[in-house]
């Protein structure tokens, strides 16, 4: 190799070496897994070369996608990026730059999700480009995003175009050695030509050019036909029983699998790089060498719809590559060692692993599921709500706080924005009946910049009335603490203006703001009850309680400042006289008994009780003792005190706090008994409102 | 990464003369739950690589996993283009987490012959916690697991965090550990932040010390 320095990196820090080393300037971009790492690599290497380039993390995807664009329009070089769910929210933009077509390069980064590990679908963005008519080009590692990009801002420039890259989560979430190459100084003034026939052209001139984009697409298919960095033939040979055609992650995973296999001589590979527009004439001459052709392509049958004669193919369409889920070595391995079995070619046993996989299952381990972090101000917010609305619906949105889930506090999680947009359609559903009933509606304060905003002018606008609450961490967590506007700092670090939440709820016509300190779960809850009476009020309307509090992973200091320190006691204390409490056994003098000369009939024990445990029956109430674990909820929340329950002052097992507090610091020890994992607790406090029994008390430092 | 220069060549006569190294090719798995440090481990081992000029591939968690799910990081190192380990292909496993490691075990090679399968490094106190049926299916089909309480010496040592420092510390002991004790102890220095390098560098020969009591006896 030559002496240029070289790194371990990730692929979307390649992904940015390669944007800076074509000498872009101008970078916009919105976080969401897996693309989140490529801004802020941007942001380094502008930093370390001192680069004149434009960087900003925008408010959403679209926002991102046009400010990007027209940048491009002036000359410039300029490049987005996105998640592949974040290119829905672009795809407006998208649409149209295809017709109209760009001036500087300008290149649109998408990252797919095959699995899905972060996402809500598992979308193909080659899909996209080709429903857009814009070409795209799949890299197979990290190293070769990196080298395509030089080539996709020269074809983005030579046929005025926009040109997507696709990585999938294998090559943006990959590390691999990669060479850095000189940084090139293309320089660009921006200069924007008046021309109305094309930048705002009407209907009669999008014909037009619709016409010219069809005509750039058959261009650059043919072009790629001859462009062998990116289509190409390994171990071509005029005969073959089997071939395959791999794109991107695809052509990774065959030649590894071949070479473990030890048949990189008899199966040649064609590998394209650009599978939309499909290089037809190499892909036809391809097969028609091969008897049997596979196909191994990253989420969708892209490349292998866009083959007329299908009659040698195996891939997705006849089922031989699973149709969803993500490609795996294992997979790919068993389908190759199979087709060569059929096509008699020589092919080592694979050892299966199945034996050892079935003996690990059979001890019926735990999944291990994603917890919001102790110490983590959603976790109050989310118990305090679902306390306050036992009984309630609660839409919620994307980020860190969809595990809210884990505590029965999110009943949905569709797309950016939707928690405002579905708590007002569940309202007018409801409303429309006459009934009204508890929709607390959860967001982030970033995911509320990004699209929430819209969809609560909406709600304000026709009336609708329910509690939106902003979950204002003040930071975009979930993918890597990227800064909100509400901080005022950029994304290269310079101070912008700071905006305000408040300021932007007032302005959406909200006239019931209160901010609130989740820390604070009873003020909370009372905060939460009188927002709803609020929402029922004839002259009410949209209620908005902003629940304010750093990062407890961004900010640990903030902990630091008033540690509260708690511990669980396991024997009652002295003075309650009881005896001491066996996990999973209820002592019969410990159960909730009814005083029916105090009770009010107003249905609160049997709304919040957690395990449904009370009903009622004409006037009377009844308790089934055999459901009810003891959790002291009914007593606590009876407004007439007409339940009669002791609070054993230490921890009966009911498992209350394990189910709707979740805390990764509060684990089952083997008695069954609840106990503080002192590795990871973060001295909050915040459990200590949350047993009923008065089993976690402070511990006196 | 915290590697500024380009590669330096490999200083001639300094590798462990029992691993195998001249000609690498390693694939491995980590695993662990997040915020365990998996990811350190990947650093320390990657920056390795990078000095040592092995070409290297692996993949990484982020995003949803991170808060507090488990966590498998697939590192390459030799010849390879796709990041992922095929199972049963794993020449070595680390692992910080006794569940995780069971869940991982199966990306360990097994051999034809009962020799020379896999080698596995697990975090857990309880030497035996696997059960007759696997470590007999473990035995027969050549792969050898080490299961080293490194949470507890790093502890002791003052840096729960370290757990991953003494694991591959004890790991570093073994003669066909493909890494050398020297060279990962470079890596350490260079990778772990400040406020860690000095307790680092510590639980690593302490875990190291453990290493060579344990595995020579």
């Amino acid at each position: 190799m030559s002496n240029k320095e070289e790194k371990v990196v990730l692929g979307n820090e390649a992904i940015a070496r390669g944007i800076v080393e074509s000498g872009c300037h101008f970078f916009a971009a919105y976080p969401g897994t897996p693309s989140s790492e490529i801004l802020p690599a941007i942001v380094r290497f502008k930093k370390e070369n001192n680069l004149d380039i434009y960087v900003e993390w925008s408010i959403n995807e679209k926002v991102a996608f046009e400010n990007a664009l027209v940048a491009s329009y002036t000359g410039k070089r300029t490049a987005v990026a996105m998640k592949q769910v974040g290119l829905n929210v672009a795809m407006d933009p998208l649409m149209s730059s295809a017709y109209i077509g760009t001036v500087g390069g300008f290149v649109i980064i998408t990252c797919d999700d095959p699995g899905p590990f972060s996402s809500q679908t598992e979308q193909d963005t080659r899909f996209m480009a080709m429903f857009a008519k814009v070409p795209v080009l799949d890299p197979a590692n990290p190293r070769e995003a990196q080298k395509m990009l030089p080539i996709a801002f020269d074809l983005s420039e030579k046929y005025q175009i926009p040109v997507i890259l696709r990585p999938v989560l294998r090559v943006s979430h990959a590390q691999q050695t990669i060479a850095f190459n000189p940084i090139a100084q293309i320089e660009r003034k921006a200069s924007f030509e008046h021309n109305p026939q094309r930048w705002s052209a009407t209907p009669r001139f999008r014909f037009i050019l619709h016409k010219q984009l069809n005509q750039k697409i058959k261009n650059i298919a043919e072009a790629f036909n001859s462009m062998t960095l990116l289509n190409f033939v390994e171990h071509d040979r005029n005969r073959a029983s089997l071939g395959i055609i791999a794109s991107g992650i695809g052509y990774s995973f065959a030649r590894d699998v071949l070479s473990e296999l030890g048949l990189q001589g008899e199966i040649p590979i064609l590998k394209i790089g650009t599978p939309y527009p499909l290089p037809v004439e190499i892909v036809e001459s391809f097969i028609g060498k091969c008897d049997h052709v596979l196909i191994l392509e990253e989420t969708e049958p892209v490349i292998e719809l866009q083959i007329m004669d299908k009659s040698k193919l195996i891939g997705r369409l006849d089922g031989t590559i699973p149709n969803e889920g993500e490609m795996l070595p294992e997979t790919i391995t068993r389908i190759i060692s199979d087709l060569c079995t059929k096509f008699s070619i020589p092919v080592p046993e694979v050892r299966s692993t199945a034996p050892l996989e079935k003996m690990v299952a059979d001890l019926g381990l735990s999944v291990r599921r994603p917890t919001l972090c102790s110490g983590c101000a959603h976790r109050a917010s989310f118990f305090a709500f679902k306390r306050a609305f036992p009984k309630g619906i609660f839409p919620s949105d994307i980020g860190c706080y969809t595990l809210g889930m884990n505590m029965e506090s999110v009943d949905t999680c569709h797309d950016m924005g939707a928690a405002v947009t579905f708590a007002s359609g569940l309202y007018q559903a409801y409303h429309q009946d006459g009934k009204d009933i508890p929709i607390v509606a959860t967001i982030g304060d970033s995911t509320f910049y990004h699209s929430g905003a819209p969809g609560l002018l909406n709600a304000v606008y026709n009336g609708a009335k329910f509690i939106l609450v902003i979950l204002d961490n003040s930071i975009t967590a979930m993918t890597g603490m990227q800064p909100t506007p509400e901080s005022g700092i950029t994304a290269d670090g310079h101070p912008g203006k700071p905006l305000s939440i408040e300021e932007l709820v007032k302005g959406c016509g909200v006239k019931y703001l209160k901010v609130v300190n989740p820390y604070d779960i009873k003020g909370l809850i009372r905060e939460a009850e009188k927002a709803y009476k609020y929402t029922l009020q004839k002259d009410g309307g949209m209620a908005v309680i902003i629940t304010r509090y750093p990062c407890i992973i961004n900010q640990r200091e903030q902990l630091k400042v008033n540690p509260i320190k708690v511990d669980i006691r396991h024997i009652p204390p002295a003075e309650k006289g009881l005896s001491q409490v066996k996990s999973g056994e209820m002592d019969p003098s410990l159960l909730p008994v009814f005083q029916e000369d105090k009770c009010c009939q107003c249905d609160t024990c049997v709304i919040q009780c957690p395990v449904g445990a009370i009903s009622r029956t004409g006037d009377d109430y009844v308790i089934d003792y055999s459901k009810c674990t003891g959790c002291r909820v009914c007593a606590q929340e009876c407004p007439t005190s007409a339940i009669e329950m002791p609070a054993v002052g230490a921890c009966i097992a009911c498992g209350y706090c394990l189910k709707r507090f979740e805390c990764p610091s509060l684990i089952r020890g083997e008695d069954g008994r609840v106990k503080i994992d002192r590795l990871t607790c973060v001295d909050c406090g915040l459990c200590l409102e949350v047993c009923g029994q008065g089993g976690i008390y402070k511990a006196s430092s | 990464m915290n590697s500024q220069s380009a590669i330096p060549a490999c200083p001639a006569g300094r590798r462990n003369p029992q691993s195998a190294l001249e000609k690498m090719n390693i694939q491995m798995i980590i695993s662990g739950v997040g915020g365990q440090g998996v990811l350190l481990v990947t650093r320390i081992i990657s920056d390795f690589a990078l000095r040592e000029g092995y070409p290297l591939i692996g993949s990484e968690d982020h995003g949803m996993s991170q808060r507090g799910g488990s966590v498998i990081t697939y590192l390459k190192i030799g010849d390879f283009n796709s990041p992922l380990v095929k199972k049963g292909s794993a020449d070595l496993l680390l692992s910080l987490e006794r569940s995780e490691a069971l869940k991982t075990l199966h990306y360990l090679r097994p051999s034809s012959n009962g020799q020379n399968g896999g080698l596995g490094f697990i975090n857990a106190s309880d030497p035996n916690y696997m059960n007759e049926p696997i470590r007999n299916y473990l035995r027969e089909k050549g792969i050898e697991i080490h299961i080293f309480p490194a949470d507890r010496i790093a502890v002791e040592m003052g840096s729960v965090q370290s757990t991953n420092i003494a694991l591959i510390g004890f790991a570093s002991a073994h003669p066909k550990f493909p890494f050398p004790h020297d060279k990962l102890r470079q890596s350490i220095d260079r990778v772990t932040p400040p406020k860690f390098r000095e307790v680092s560098l510590k639980i690593f020969d302490k875990g190291f010390l453990e290493g060579e009591k344990s595995i020579r006896t």
